[in-house]
């Protein structure tokens, strides 16, 4: 087979339980995830929905109660011929959420602990060599001789990436690496974490719950809710079509107005016209809705604009009155009501709109998607 | 401050001073004059004074480190396992706490006795072992205290890393216990030496004699000058222990993952 078409990290049918005190919890409900060589792959979702157990399932340090893991072409846990991979014989990196810098060693010995554990026996001066190359990667070169604890928050986790990189393994994992860090230095390290893992090559499956690290670094996210994967997709499928209301108010700040379809889509768009109790909406049907079908309309606040006069072709106009403003520095986030119906939009920070005022709301047709409203939220 | 050097600093004090006395007597310039060094010789000369340092050194080498390894293991029982039994053990380790030295000590005199075909009836063994029981609840306690806090993350990070879990309870887990096991290890040291209770109940003779109850006999026999001889050299002794407990032990500190 050509090992290009096979995943890095592939994961079938996977459920893991763990035990709490009041019993065993399914935490993992049947994932099914294949992660190309050098993609970087992210689980997101709220605490509690299993992606963080998925991540620990592939380290090894979780026993799954069902499923098969594969580390490129090696089987690491299968559960119908009972193979468990301990997670010191898998091909794998791994960073954790609090780092778990051993206190005890420097930063040297931090980074050439991975390499002194290997089975392949390196000299002193290919260990100091390899172990210099990390620091430098992450920018810590100088420090090699500093107590760990002596290292400041963001030291500590790129110390943590060098140490998961150093043995050049074929998958890294990352667990919510940056929710240590100040808002400053988490925005700087998302661009360099992911300019450094792609520079690597390594393959990546990386959790967080911060919906802006998923959108800015991933290649695929995957939404995790209550043990499943909800969607899949690059980030700009997930902000832009999210198939289900749990993503869409996962992602992004997003309006929600429920209605009923009055006839189904059409055209390559598939635009099809929606009553609501603010009005009829033209929005993206998905396929094969069938009129009097009950729908929960999505739109985000950014995609609103606030029109000076209807402009009668372009449909879609709602009237509103200006509830509350609040100045976000880059934005001006503007509460308004559309007779019952909250809106909240996103304006340029100079709009001249006061509180109050009763405006006019175009909601462009191509923005506006329906959703099924019959899956449980 | 003044209650403080009533309550140490005097009688310790009045210790090294009864113990340049050639006989008791109240502090005088006559009694200045007459210090003398007699009863430290006295002791050096005193059969009985080396066999009871032999005693208790032997006594309390093996009383700290049996301690130390029990309560390491029990405490890894209670804090680590999920062993359905792990709470009574929790439980049954501090039980002795419970228990005065000397209810203690006849406890372990009758089941010594009783276990004839084992002869550690009247040997330093009984006292270790008596000792042991009794410390395992305060070496149980600050064992667990210390294993809740190296994070779990830390030896999965070991894991992860290629160590097996013995390389990683050799590189990772023991170097971060270590303060935790030498600290309770002198704890028990300085414990040891100076109850009197629980070997006085065991002492069978010479052979099994240590320190405090050397202290005791002569006390009772009337060689109060030479007691308080045996006592300033121990005090100095243990003090200097402290001192090391306070440098080594317990230093848990940077055992935390780091604050956000």
């Amino acid at each position: 087979m050509d090992p290009a078409a096979v995943g890095m990290i592939r994961i079938k049918n996977l459920h893991v339980f763990y035990q709490t005190e009041r019993g065993p919890v399914h935490a993992v409900r049947g994932i099914d995830v294949d992660i190309q060589q050098g993609q970087f792959f992210t689980l997101l979702g709220p605490s509690g929905c299993g992606k963080t157990t998925t991540l620990r399932s592939v380290a090894g340090l979780e026993t799954p109660e069902q499923g098969q893991i594969f580390v490129g072409d090696d089987l690491v846990f299968s559960s119908t011929d009972k193979t468990f991979v301990p997670p010191y014989d898998r091909d794998i990196g791994m960073v954790f959420q609090s780092y778990a810098i051993w206190p005890h060693l420097n930063v040297f010995e931090n980074v050439a602990f991975p390499l002194r554990e290997m089975r392949r026996k390196f000299s002193r001066q290919q260990i100091r060599d390899k172990v210099a190359h990390a620091l430098a990667l992450v920018q810590l070169e100088g420090l090699a001789d500093r107590p760990a604890p002596f290292l400041s928050g963001g030291q500590q986790q790129r110390l943590a990436l060098a140490r998961a990189i150093v043995k050049e393994p074929r998958v890294l994992l990352l667990d919510e690496p940056l929710s240590n860090l100040d808002a400053k230095l988490r925005e700087e390290t998302r661009f360099e974490l992911r300019e450094l893992v792609k520079r690597l090559g390594i393959t990546t499956l990386y959790v967080t719950h911060d919906q802006l690290e998923a959108l800015t670094m991933s290649d695929t996210v995957a939404i995790m809710d209550q043990g499943r994967i909800v969607q899949q997709g690059t980030p700009v499928e997930i902000y832009q079509a999210p198939r289900e209301k749990f993503v869409a108010n996962f992602i992004g700040l997003t309006n929600f107005l429920e209605g009923q379809v009055n006839s189904a889509g059409t055209g390559v768009a598939g635009i099809g016209e929606v009553m609501t109790a603010s009005g009829k909406l033209h929005c993206v049907l998905p396929d094969g809705m069938a009129p009097g079908e009950k729908v929960i309309v999505v739109i985000r606040p950014e995609d609103i604009n606030i029109v000076a006069e209807a402009i009668p072709a372009a449909g879609n106009v709602l009237q509103g009155k200006v509830d509350a403003l609040i100045f976000m520095g880059d934005a001006l986030e503007c509460q308004l009501s559309v007779g019952a119906q909250k809106i909240r939009t996103k304006l340029h920070p100079a709009s001249p709109v006061r509180q109050g005022q009763t405006v006019l709301l175009q909601l462009p047709a191509e923005s506006c998607r329906a959703l099924r409203s019959s899956e449980k939220v | 401050m003044l209650y403080l050097f009533l309550a140490i600093v005097l009688p310790f004090l009045a210790f090294t001073y009864a113990s340049f006395l050639a006989f008791l007597q109240p502090p005088s310039l006559a009694a200045f004059k007459g210090f003398t060094l007699k009863n430290y010789r006295f002791l050096a000369q005193y059969g009985e004074v080396a066999s009871a340092l032999k005693n208790t050194v032997v006594m309390v080498v093996v009383t700290a480190t049996m301690t130390v390894a029990l309560s390491f293991f029990v405490s890894l029982v209670i804090v680590r396992s999920k062993f359905w039994g792990r709470k009574l053990l929790d439980q049954l380790a501090f039980m002795p706490h419970a228990i005065p030295g000397i209810v203690l000590g006849i406890a372990f005199f009758w089941v010594f006795l009783k276990i004839d075909f084992l002869p550690i009836y009247g040997t330093v063994w009984a006292i270790s072992i008596g000792f042991t029981v009794s410390f395992l609840s305060y070496g149980t306690r600050s064992m667990s205290a210390s294993l809740l806090q190296v994070h779990k993350e830390l030896e999965e990070a070991a894991y992860v890393s290629g160590a097996r879990p013995w390389r990683t309870m050799r590189r990772v887990f023991l170097p971060l216990m270590m303060p935790t096991l030498v600290g309770i290890w002198i704890w028990v040291v300085l414990h040891a030496v100076r109850i009197a209770g629980l070997p006085l109940i065991l002492y069978e003779g010479q052979q099994n004699q240590v320190l405090s109850i050397l202290i005791w006999n002569m006390w009772d026999e009337g060689y109060v000058p030479a007691v308080a001889a045996i006592g300033t050299l121990l005090m100095l002794t243990l003090l200097l222990l402290t001192l090391l407990v306070r440098y080594v032990g317990f230093r848990r500190q940077w055992i935390q993952p780091p604050s956000v």
